[in-house]
């Protein structure tokens, strides 16, 4: 039976830093030993080498995967400095959870990076129920890591987690396995406890400015042109800012906006689904980190804070509901990075934090994991989609037997 | 009446108002985002003030300058989020600097690289400053591979320069980490106001805790030593105790003892007197032996020698016979008082010793005896004998006796006599060789006893005196006296004596 520990803390050494989050999560001197995973989010400015080395120390037994992001998000609330680190520990008897992993995967290979990947995970336990994905953040396209995963496990396989980030700098972003820090992985678990459940929510915020404009000339994940021109060039321009700005302060206020299929509107509280431009080539093409096509519109949107907190308040509701006679042994959380320091100030933050983690834990302390990254892998309307500037809240519930 | 207006607006009209809004949107959106910029602002300068108190808190209870290094650099690189950060201890006056503490350096930069001892730390100012405004020292930390740095003075209450952080980051890390800002030179200057502070009362407590730990550890050893003079002189009274009641009971003991030995001595001292009565007795008795008995004796041998020589004719066989047996008891009877006054005189104290020629003592005494040596026609062998310390008189009695005794004892065959010596060790060992008749194993004890006879007058004529005489002479001289003796073979008699 699998059971959950977590901890997170801002302190800049990282071998005290992930020797105090054992210490905190797993006070009992017997308990790190029986730590089969690690699931670490740290911020950019941990020397990940030995983060990772003096985890492995410490729960000798535990594979370890994670990623960096813009911030992490613990009981504590979140912490968004240059070095943050958040784990959740998970102990289990057997090998309830297995992990796969690859080194390279970009837009154009994302389908059978996945599938491979996902393919060792199911060899190594074909009873998973669950899983959890975390993957780079740059150039990938996450709906055909979806869909790769899906190939081997079905479409009713809930998939959950995101792509990595930076500190909102768009640069680079790295995942680890065990001791090895990649740049391009991508990582997967697969949890095989069956008396595990998970239950989801996903909620942006925004809304759509203007009357949207047009692919006209784009390849996988990577747009060429919108309305024949330049791709990046035209949508600086929509903003009053240079051509050649990096992405990276963009992403705030350079969200794109896909219309959905109108039977998922009322579910996803919105008429569209957002896309991160976090990667733009010398010739103005940006990428996404969905496949797209030609003729398809996208609309510059901006946050609506009335609509955040709504939001807030209807998927937490909608969560509630479903959680109502479950006990719930577990929470992931991933956020967009936009949604962190860069769209919300302190007070705002915790107050949205602290609001989801009282509705769910109803006074209990859950353990509790969540990462500003670049994007979330969260079902909506009973299909595991990809995410962007959204929240996106895992509960795993165990079943009352 | 507006909205009848708005109605009737034109296509023109329409998109631009639609376009000012869009416009009015963004600007919005514009504003917003520097409103939420500002607000981040804010809540990093409280993030910053709560870190700062909160590092006050945790460096007070500190004791040692590495974790007050340690800890300083780590809420350091909290506050202002830079990669890498050094703590340089300064001694100004010393112009010497050691480098306490480093965060986020790879582990090649070594202490070498952050010596700052080529500066003048009078230049450098109380205020921080980055790096590169100062290109002397960045001249200095060339090899520490800061893209830039912010330096931050640490000043103690004394207005000295006491420390200096450097915090900063590499070319590689500078496209992640924030970007340099002065603006952050009054959270700086509040941080460094806040180490100088602490990093003063450490030294103060230092050298407090110092000559607390000095002044224990005098006060320990004065402790320590007052402890081990208190055992020392318990002992010390133990011991003396233990040695007055051994010595009380030592004394006790003598006292009884020499009251012991007082009563020995008495008995001794009237034992001694006893003795020496007794001796001048036995010495009056030897006198009045040699004096009243031999009178009498002389008196029967000279009537004797009268009657033999005026009423010979008268006398028939027999009575010449009683005659000649009475003057031989009375001869005798001479030699055995002659013999108990030899042996009177060997018992004398302080009898004189002298340098002997044993070769010309032993010759001279075979010349004194020649009718014995004649008559028994006695071969005497004398070979080479020592020169010896000792009294002449009783020497040679010692040698006339065993002489005598070895012709004496004679068996069927001449006597055949060797006199010899050998020195052993410290002592010559003299040998009288003879060929007689031997002694039986069984008188071995009774030979040297006084009167001690073996055989009867009638068959070998003698007092019973002589061989004592021989012993008491050789232990008069420290000597000792035994014999070898094969029965009808010899006997051979050995004494030894001082050489």
């Amino acid at each position: 039976m699998i059971t959950f520990y977590s901890s997170s803390n801002g302190i800049v050494d990282p071998v005290k830093a992930i020797t105090t989050c054992v210490n905190d999560a797993l006070p009992q001197a017997d308990l790190p030993s029986t730590v089969k995973l690690i699931v670490l989010h740290t911020t950019m400015g941990h020397d990940f080498g030995s983060l990772l080395k003096q985890a492995r120390i410490l729960c000798p037994n535990a594979h370890i995967v994670g990623c960096t992001c813009a911030g992490v998000i613990g009981l504590k609330g979140a912490n968004e400095n240059m070095r943050a680190l958040a784990a959740m520990f998970v102990c289990s008897d057997e090998d309830e959870t297995v992990i796969s992993s690859h080194p390279s995967i970009n837009g154009g290979n994302s389908y059978e990076v996945a599938r491979t990947a996902a393919n060792h995970l199911k060899s190594q336990n074909a009873a998973i129920n669950m899983v959890q994905v975390l993957a780079t953040g740059i150039d990938i396209a996450m709906d055909r890591v979806i869909q790769g995963i899906e190939d081997v496990f079905g479409e009713d396989m809930p998939i959950f987690g995101g792509t990595s980030s930076d500190n909102m700098k768009a640069i680079n972003s790295f995942q680890f396995v065990d001791s090895q820090v990649m740049e391009t992985g991508i990582v997967m678990v697969g949890y095989a406890d069956p008396s595990l459940a998970i239950d989801m929510v996903v909620h942006h915020g925004s809304q759509p400015i203007g009357l949207g404009f047009e692919i006209t000339k784009c390849d996988g994940n990577r747009v060429f042109e919108i309305e024949h021109q330049a791709a990046w060039p035209f949508l600086m321009d929509r903003l009053d800012l240079a051509a050649d700005t990096h992405p990276g302060p963009c992403i705030p206020i350079a969200g794109l906006g896909v219309e959905l299929p109108s039977e998922l509107h009322e579910e996803y509280h919105n008429k569209h689904i957002l896309r991160v431009v976090v990667k733009v080539d010398e010739d103005g093409s940006l990428y996404i980190p969905v496949e797209c096509q030609v003729g398809q519109r996208l609309w510059l949107t901006r946050r609506n804070e009335k609509l955040i907190f709504e939001g807030l308040e209807v998927i937490l509701d909608r969560l509630c509901n479903r959680l109502s006679g479950k006990e719930v042994v577990a929470v992931f959380q991933t956020d967009c990075a936009a949604r962190g320091r860069a769209m919300f100030d302190k007070i705002n933050k915790e107050e949205i934090i602290s609001k989801m983690q009282n509705a769910i834990g109803q006074g209990d302390t859950i353990p509790w994991l969540g990462m500003y990254g670049y994007g979330e892998v969260t079902q909506l309307g009973g299909r595991n989609r990809f995410h962007n500037y959204t929240t996106s809240l895992y509960a795993i519930t165990r079943r009352k037997s | 009446m507006n909205e009848t207006k708005k109605n009737n607006l034109t296509k023109a009209e329409l998109q631009q108002t639609c376009a000012d809004l869009e416009s009015q949107v963004e600007q919005g959106l514009k504003q917003q985002q520097q409103l939420i910029k500002t607000k981040n602002e804010l809540d990093d300068k409280l993030r910053r003030f709560e870190l700062i108190q909160k590092y006050g808190r945790e460096a007070l209870g500190l004791t040692t300058m590495k974790e007050f290094g340690v800890l300083t650099l780590e809420y350091f690189i909290e506050i202002f989020n830079q990669a890498r950060a050094a703590f340089i201890r300064v001694d100004e006056e010393a112009q010497s600097s050691i480098t306490i503490a480093t965060f986020g350096f790879p582990s090649s930069a070594t202490e070498d690289h952050f010596k700052i001892e080529s500066l003048n730390f009078d230049d450098l100012g109380y205020d921080c400053f980055l790096l590169s405004d100062s290109p002397k020292m960045t001249s200095v930390l060339k090899d520490v591979q800061f893209v830039d740095a912010y330096v931050c003075p640490i000043v103690t209450r004394k207005n000295k320069i006491a420390a200096l952080v450097l915090l900063g980051q590499s070319e590689s890390e500078s496209q992640y980490f924030p970007a340099f800002d002065k603006a952050d030179f009054g959270s700086l200057s509040t941080m460094c106001q806040f180490v100088g502070s602490l990093l003063q009362n450490l030294i103060t407590q230092k050298a407090l805790k110092y000559e607390i730990k000095e002044r224990m550890a005098t006060e320990g050893k004065l402790y320590e030593s007052q402890k081990k003079l208190l055992k020392v002189k318990n002992e010390l009274e133990n011991k003396v105790v233990a040695r007055t009641h051994e010595l009380e009971v030592s004394n006790e003991k003598l006292k009884s003892e020499a009251i012991e030995r007082g009563a020995i001595q008495l008995i001794l001292e009237e034992q001694a007197e006893e003795l020496k009565r007794s001796n001048d007795d036995l010495k009056q008795f030897a006198s009045a032996v040699s004096h009243d008995l031999k009178s009498p004796l002389r008196n029967i041998a000279t009537f004797s020698d009268l009657i033999k020589l005026r009423y010979h004719d008268l006398l028939d066989d027999a009575g010449k016979e009683y005659l000649n047996i009475m003057s031989a008891g009375v001869d005798n009877m001479v030699s055995i008082i002659d013999g108990l006054l030899h042996l009177a005189n060997i018992s004398k104290p302080n009898a004189k010793s002298e340098y002997l020629d044993i070769n010309d003592l032993s010759t001279n005494i075979i010349k004194s005896i020649n009718q014995l040596v004649v008559e028994s026609e006695a071969q005497i062998r004398i070979e080479e004998l020592p020169k010896l310390y000792a009294n002449r008189f009783q020497i040679e009695r010692l040698l006339q006796n065993l002489i005598e005794n070895a012709i004496k004892f004679r068996g069927a065959q001449a006597p055949q006599i060797n006199i010899s010596a050998k020195k052993k060790k410290n002592m010559y060992v003299f040998a009288i060789e003879d060929n007689g008749i031997g002694i039986e194993p069984q008188y071995k004890d009774k030979i040297f006893g006084l009167f001690q006879r073996l055989h009867t007058d009638h068959t070998y004529k003698g007092t019973g005196i002589g061989l004592s005489i021989c012993k008491k002479v050789v232990e008069k001289h420290k000597g000792d006296i035994w014999f070898e003796s094969e029965p009808q073979k010899g006997t051979t008699f050995f004494f030894s004596l001082p050489g």
